[in-house]
């Protein structure tokens, strides 16, 4: 359970019933993990702080599972 | 004397097995056609007599018309020369049409057959499933629909939704809420689900692959479609504990898990195959737990055939099947299945993309697998794998062994089964495609021949029970011709080749006398004690001789028997009390015969 801060932008996949992901300036993505309603915004650019989850496994399978811990929107 | 009875005991069993055998190979091959054949129809045919004066036709036509309240029309618009009607009727119908008056003005009432192709689902929507297509899924259906199989589904649940509504459950877990009940609150689990065993031929929606199989719903994922890793263990325990064949996986993470492993690792001990998804981060290696040993981890195709953007690749992936990729504003190149709603709970028709939607198809054809016999999870990986339709230069090994082909895979599974279907296919390819020879079942009256049989082994039990010292192949052989003959043969034609040794070798002795011409009718220097008589006079000095003649006395004593009670007709007598009486009366000569074979010691040479 490691503790990350990174920045991107909140995306959604179409990818089984659906998720939402960080993909962050790097390319990278981050599966969200129960992300808090006002995060879930298509585009929004945002910073995050929050903790990779190896424990859990899900159904989009898109990349790494982020907990958010805190967030700030970047513009 | 025990000693003696019991070294008897053999041959006759052996006689006993080879007149089952004979008669079970028959029977196949005489009903076999009628129950693959067997087809439906909601009207009936009736075929008059091209002679029938026009009038007599129209007054049938009210008659009938009367009595059921419906007119028969004419088949088409060419049926008026051959006066061939249609109506609509069931098997009553049918039956009190063929009993009426009206037999005798007709050439044939029979059912007006529905001829459909073989394999192809009646689901309105299958037409879009490509995917079932690309998978070779008609070919597989002919063998197995994946009867007697379940399959665990660790998801987030699955809701019966109505095109679940004629699939077969097991009881499962909701581990999410701990729980018996697991119902779907997601969608993905019904939409895998639905991929594996969707109701099929219900005239609603889409196909399943191994629509027969049981589904078994373990819920480990939440409505946000994540889950613990401890939960995923326990499922798959729970799945191996609990009769599950097959668990599907269409999950995955990015961390490694002892518990997971140990799971996985328990649940291949106890024969189950584990399907899981490669992974959708378009990576270079397949995600947890795909990745394991003894998972066959599946990898996505897009309805071209290509790995499909999204799905891993690389390191661990095992197999390619369709995963789907839709497009920006189409969802046609996804996997349609019915699952719900997750807004309103309500059913929903989805078609979804991801490597989770692959390995359910695998799952699929892991069920039709073990249903055909298969029971080593190694075997059906292995056949899973040589199946597939390789992908020539697939250096990154984006489909692993290839693309699923489940209708290859079945056959190669059922390849050095000896079974039936396999049997009927060989025989209906090598009779009716080749057009090499044709078998035809309807010719041999197979319970008489059977009565023959049984009953010349009973007579052999009898004579044995009080004159100890009879056996051997000799007398198998005389028990054999004397009764029945080898009377498949009959029914056998040879393309361009006489019929008339087929039906000599597939006569018994009582009916060779008609057997050259091909006649039913019996004749009576045959069939008669005669021939017993002349074996009696001839081979009786000879111990195998003696045998021979006790063997073809006792046959013939129940072919006659059983002619004599079936009122067979006899050349000259008729079919009535004398030909009966002339047949029972030889029928006891010839155990007279048999008597007096058997009570007669023959010193050895």
């Amino acid at each position: 359970m490691s503790n990350v801060q990174l920045t991107g932008t909140i995306q959604r996949v179409t990818l089984g019933m659906g998720a939402w992901t960080l993909v962050t300036d790097q390319g990278d993505t981050y599966e969200l993990h129960r992300p808090p309603a006002d995060l879930c915004t298509a585009g929004l650019a945002v910073r995050v702080q929050g903790q990779i989850r190896s424990d859990i496994a899900t159904l989009a399978m898109v990349g790494p599972v982020l907990e958010i811990k805190t967030f700030s929107v970047t513009q | 004397m025990v000693g003696k009875i019991l070294s008897l005991a053999k041959p006759m069993k052996r006689l006993l097995l080879l007149g089952l055998f004979l008669g079970g190979l028959l029977w196949a091959v005489a009903t076999a056609p009628q129950l693959m054949n067997r087809g439906d129809y909601t009207s009936l045919l009736l075929d008059f007599r091209d002679d029938l004066p026009a009038e007599t036709v129209t007054q049938y036509l009210e008659a009938i018309a009367q009595e059921t309240g419906q007119t028969p029309t004419l088949n088409s618009a060419f049926s008026n020369e051959q006066q061939l009607y249609v109506i609509e009727g069931d098997r009553a119908l049918l039956r009190s049409l063929k009993r009426s008056p009206l037999r005798s003005d007709v050439q044939s009432i029979e059912p007006n057959f529905l001829y459909s192709t073989q394999a192809i689902p009646n689901d309105p929507d299958y037409s879009k499933q490509w995917n079932l297509r690309s998978i070779n899924m008609e070919r597989a259906w002919d063998d197995t629909q994946g009867e007697g199989i379940t399959v665990a589904v660790i998801d987030t649940g699955i809701t019966p939704v109505p095109d679940l509504k004629d699939t077969a459950f097991v009881a499962g877990y909701d581990f999410v809420n701990n729980q018996v009940e697991a119902l779907d609150d997601n969608g993905h689990g019904t939409h895998v689900a639905g991929t594996i065993a969707q109701s099929t031929n219900n005239g609603y929606g889409v196909a399943g692959i191994a629509y027969k199989a049981k589904l078994m719903p373990l819920k480990v994922l939440s409505a946000e479609g994540s889950g613990t890793v401890s939960d995923i263990a326990e499922a798959i325990r729970f799945a191996a504990d609990h009769g599950a064949d097959v668990i599907n996986m269409s999950m995955g993470g990015f961390g490694d898990s002892q518990v997971l492993q140990d799971a996985i690792a328990y649940a291949h001990r106890r024969k189950v195959v584990i399907v899981a998804a490669a992974g959708n981060a378009n990576a270079n290696a397949a995600a947890f737990p795909a990745r394991y040993a003894n998972v066959i981890a599946v990898s996505a195709l897009d309805a071209t055939g290509v790995k499909a953007p999204y799905s891993n690749f690389g390191a661990g992936v095992d197999l390619s099947a369709p995963g789907g990729s839709l497009g920006a504003d189409s969802d046609a190149g996804g996997i349609l299945q019915e699952t719900l709603d997750p807004a309103t709970g309500n059913p929903a028709w989805r078609s979804l993309q991801g490597t989770s939607m692959a390995a359910p198809h695998v799952a699929g054809v892991a069920a039709l697998l073990k249903s055909v016999g298969i029971e080593d999870p190694e075997d059906i990986a292995t056949l899973l794998k040589t199946s597939a339709r390789t992908v020539e230069n697939d250096t990154l090994n984006h489909y692993g062994a290839g693309h699923l082909d489940a209708g290859a895979a079945v056959t190669l599974a059922l390849q050095g089964q000896l079974n039936f279907r396999d049997f009927f296919r060989w025989f209906k390819n090598q009779g009716y495609l080749n057009l090499r020879f044709w078998f035809d079942g309807g010719i041999i009256a197979f319970w008489p021949k059977v009565a023959m049989v049984l009953g010349s082994y009973l007579l052999a039990w009898v004579l044995r029970n009080y004159l100890p010292g009879l056996g051997g192949w000799a007398l198998s052989s005389g028990l054999v011709v004397g009764s029945s003959g080898l009377f498949f043969l009959r029914g056998l034609y040879i393309y361009d080749l006489p019929q008339w040794p087929l039906r000599v070798m597939g006569s018994s002795l009582t009916e060779l006398g008609g057997a050259i011409q091909g006649s039913a009718v019996l004749n009576p220097l045959f069939a008669s004690v005669l021939i017993p008589l002349g074996c009696l006079a001839i081979l009786l000095g000879h111990p195998g001789g003696r045998l021979l003649t006790i063997g073809t006395s006792l046959g013939m004593t129940a072919a006659l028997t059983v002619s004599a009670v079936l009122s067979y007709p006899v050349l000259g007598l008729g079919s009535g009390a004398i030909a009966q009486g002339f047949l029972l009366v030889n029928a006891l000569l010839c155990f007279g015969i048999a008597n007096l074979a058997a009570k007669t010691e023959v010193s050895p040479r």
